[in-house]
């Protein structure tokens, strides 16, 4: 093998497992950082009320 | 020649897009009822919420415009940057190193750090280098999304003129992004963030696929054209043709240093919910901080493989054949998403790009105006500034960035490689406030004259911004010999500085 397959397949496997790695990330944060921004929301605005007293 | 898919769909798209995205900058400014909540979003984002926005802030235009120049120009070699992009916040986010310390001491900015590790001299003083080097370093931003939104919406063929368009272009953005920063702060850039990764996580991955499964382009292709092209240069990055090992170094120690430093992304540390949090925040991230650069390198890379096949195109980038010099390697990259994507698809893509420009501009503008009126007016002052007083310095010293962003846009040419640019000008600070924040840590002997001397030094790395004057002198002189050089500079006068003048006992005392 040539050094640049083998630095192809390195990046090539690289990538792969990187973005798969990634897009199982992006199916954790799009439910529970929604559910992040009401619980934020909520307590600023408890802050918020707080602060006015 | 520049003619792209793009059509009124995708206008309605972009404008539906973006109302949404300001009108919750207005919702979020209900919520600003302090400084903190102004600066950090009141420490109050959850893991998910955190991570959404630690990847978010630094996935932007902006990003994959210089992640793609890059790429455009050295091939599968700049995969390299995006390797230590994921492996340093995997280290942090393991072991806790630095990042979970900065979370515990609850601070606000960063270099708050610096007066309560060391004395106040040092907190202004790394406030003033973060401040220049943070502003120098985002003074291309703005022309990089023009040159973006130029090129992807096919304006550089209706108008004679690329470079009016170009300013114009940039001139709005800055106008809307000034009105966003101020109206909103920290809590509407965490939201918006969250936006943003989840239409550009999606977006980008539909985009790639639309590249690399193009009947011209294609993963065996790519690996064909860039070896005629370049040979092992286009895959090794520590071959001499491409950037060489003292460049590899200098992006490791940037990514070991940086990531702990640079204000925007450093200060995910600080608005978690708790130190746990943070750790979790950037091993979470590190996946992220891969994608966020190697998928717009990635998709240049398949652009120059498909732009090589089409005659028009390849003298527009490729002059002196595809072997020698890239020409315009910042149109490469919107040039093929309007070509290739679908309408509907482009519009979609265009409204996460520029919600993301707005998130990022305002998460960089926002962390220097914070640090200049908390590290550097506010210590000088007798009496500290209330709340009110202090966001309404911010919001004011966010309006003199503005203006500098749209000076600086306007007379600046872009140099061959922005991320070199980016690069320097982020050593200025990274070297020196790097060496003092983890010599701060872990190393008792560490002194404020230490610190001090090694921010100073930092300040010698803008040399390498007049490279090419002096190379005249010095032939073989290069920025990244010039940037790391910078490090080992700083790390020998923090050493030196310290042991030479340790602070008094009874602060060492107070530190431990």
């Amino acid at each position: 093998m040539s050094d640049v397959e083998a630095w192809a397949n390195f990046w090539q496997i690289l990538l792969m497992v990187v973005f798969t790695l990634f897009y199982g990330l992006v199916l954790f944060i799009i439910p529970f950082g929604f559910r992040d921004i009401l619980t934020l929301f909520r307590e600023l605005k408890a802050q918020s009320d707080t602060n006015d007293q | 020649m520049f003619e792209t898919n793009f059509s009124d769909i995708d206008y309605v798209i972009v404008a539906v897009y973006l109302t949404g995205v300001i009108a919750i900058g207005f919702f979020a400014n209900r919520f600003i009822s302090s400084v903190s909540t102004y600066v950090v979003g009141g420490r109050g984002a959850g893991l998910a919420l955190n991570t959404a926005s630690y990847i978010g802030t630094a996935f932007g235009m902006n990003e994959i415009m210089y992640a793609s120049i890059d790429g455009f120009r050295m091939g599968f070699s700049y995969l390299i940057v995006a390797l230590f992009a994921f492996m340093i916040p995997m280290f942090l986010g393991i072991t806790g190193v630095v990042v979970r310390r900065l979370r515990e001491l609850e601070l606000t900015t960063l270099p708050e750090f610096f007066e309560h590790r060391y004395d106040k001299r040092v907190r202004v003083t790394a406030g003033i280098i973060c401040v220049i080097a943070g502003t120098l370093n985002m003074g291309l931003f703005p022309k990089l999304g023009a040159i973006f939104i130029t090129y992807t919406l096919g304006f550089a063929d209706q108008n004679g003129d690329t470079e009016l368009t170009v300013n114009l272009i940039m001139t709005g953005l800055i106008v809307l992004v000034l009105l966003y920063t101020i109206m909103g702060g920290m809590v509407s850039v965490i939201v918006t963030d969250y936006a943003q990764f989840v239409v550009l996580s999606i977006g980008v991955g539909v985009a790639l696929f639309y590249c690399l499964s193009h009947p011209d382009i294609g993963w065996a292709n790519m690996v064909d054209t860039w070896g005629q092209a370049r040979g092992e240069a286009a895959f090794n990055p520590f071959h001499p043709d491409s950037y060489g090992w003292i460049f590899v170094v200098w992006m490791l120690c940037m990514g070991i240093f940086g990531s702990v430093t640079w204000a925007p992304e450093a200060t995910r540390s600080l608005t978690s919910r708790d130190a746990e949090t943070t750790q979790r925040t950037f091993l979470l991230g590190s996946a992220g901080s891969f994608v966020r650069l190697a998928s717009p390198a990635l998709i240049a890379i398949a652009a120059f493989t498909y732009f090589s096949n089409d005659s028009l195109l390849s003298s527009h980038f490729f002059p002196d054949g595809i072997a020698g010099e890239v020409q315009n390697a910042p149109h490469a990259l919107p040039l093929i998403l309007g070509k290739i994507l679908p309408s509907g698809l482009i519009g979609i893509l265009v409204a996460g790009f520029l919600s993301a420009f707005l998130s990022t501009h305002d998460s960089y503008i926002l962390t220097w105006a914070s640090i200049f009126v908390r590290d550097v007016v506010n210590p000088l002052r007798t009496q500290s500034l209330q709340d009110k007083q202090q966001i309404r310095i911010i919001r004011i010293t966010v309006l003199c960035i503005g203006l500098f962003l749209l000076i600086w846009g306007v007379w600046y040419q872009l140099p061959d490689s922005v991320w070199t640019y980016l690069a320097v000008t982020g050593t200025v600070y990274i070297s020196g406030a790097g060496i003092a924040v983890y010599g701060g840590i872990y190393w008792k002997r560490a002194s404020s004259t230490g610190a001090f001397a090694a921010l100073c030094g930092g300040l010698l790395a803008i040399s390498a911004l007049f490279i090419e004057s002096l190379q005249v002198y010095f032939p073989q002189l290069t920025e990244a010999k010039l940037a790391f050089s910078n490090f080992v500079i700083c790390a020998c006068l923090f050493v030196g500085f310290s042991l030479l003048f340790p602070d008094r006992q009874d602060g060492v005392e107070e530190h431990e």
